[in-house]
């Protein structure tokens, strides 16, 4: 692990709240993301219908994950209704890969690749795990991943 | 009626929460049932009579959002009932139906039966089929 990955690796896990953790990826270079986190950061000051605040835990391991990885694409970011952090890519030529951030460190996953043929099963895996867990399931299917 | 199943061919329009909308797109946790509901919250659009579907969002639209706070970066993602369930059974192996389930504040509310918060792939098969003319503005 280079010094520049454990600098903001110790960033991130000292955080005391949403913004060190983006303030954090902004300094590694995520520009995208930090564009993304930083808009949806906005829309904790008007929140609506039972809505939560973004989830610290949930943020924090959205974003080792991307200093873990920073070879990956942005990835596609929405928060759900309880403030978890939640991401997705297109797979290549057909397929999508989704996670979402639980406190606690688990991660709910679900990937399918291939072109949809209906009738016929395609590559497909889904579950919760602890944060290695999930990746080392999610493995086979984290290449030729896309923006969507 | 409350859990009547609703026709193949009729529509349902479910709302996206601008969190969960990015470069104009629902993001898969649009799909997700909210933790301890056993459906998915949406809208049955052929309640409001046998008119165009704009016609069918801007009267349902009125309805919904007397009750429920709805964002201008929003969307209403219109789906057609068969063409969702198909797509979830061969998809995921996962038999989901459309029902019916109207309250005194929203008599067009329907659910998608048969998933819950957890099932992680189901929202995803969703969301990889919703494309861009599926949508519709949440505020007219």
């Amino acid at each position: 692990m280079v010094t520049r990955e454990i600098d903001h690796h110790s960033q991130i896990a000292d955080a005391a709240t949403p913004d060190e953790i983006i303030e954090a990826l902004d300094a590694f270079g995520l520009d995208q993301v930090v564009e993304r986190l930083r808009y949806l950061r906005s829309l904790d000051d008007d929140l609506v219908n039972d809505e939560q605040p973004m989830n610290l835990e949930s943020l924090r391991s959205l974003a080792t994950l991307l200093i873990e990885r920073p070879e990956l694409p942005k990835p596609g970011i929405g928060v759900s209704d309880d403030g978890m952090l939640q991401i997705e890519w297109d797979i290549v030529p057909g397929g999508m890969l989704v996670m979402a951030f639980m406190p606690g460190g688990a991660i709910n996953y679900a990937a399918a690749s291939g072109p949809v043929d209906l009738g016929r099963a395609r590559p497909e895996v889904h579950g919760s795990a602890a944060y290695r867990d999930a990746l080392a399931a999610l493995a086979p299917f984290m290449t030729h991943l896309r923006t969507r | 009626m409350t859990g009547d199943r609703l026709p193949d061919a009729d529509h349902i329009a479910r709302y996206c929460a601008p969190r969960q909308v990015e470069n104009g797109l629902p993001r898969w946790g649009a799909f997700q049932p909210r933790a301890g509901e056993g459906h998915l919250s949406v809208n049955w659009l052929e309640y409001f009579g046998n008119r165009d579907l704009t016609a069918a969002v801007d009267a349902m639209r009125e309805v919904f959002g007397a009750t429920f706070t709805l964002r201008r970066n929003g969307r209403f993602a219109v789906l057609n009932v068969g063409d969702v369930t198909r797509r979830i059974q061969d998809t995921t192996n996962r038999s989901v139906r459309a029902e019916h389930l109207p309250n005194d504040d929203n008599p067009s509310h329907a659910g998608l039966v048969g998933y819950s918060h957890d099932d992680t792939e189901v929202a995803r098969a969703i969301a990889e089929m919703v494309q861009q003319n599926d949508l519709h503005p949440a505020v007219g």
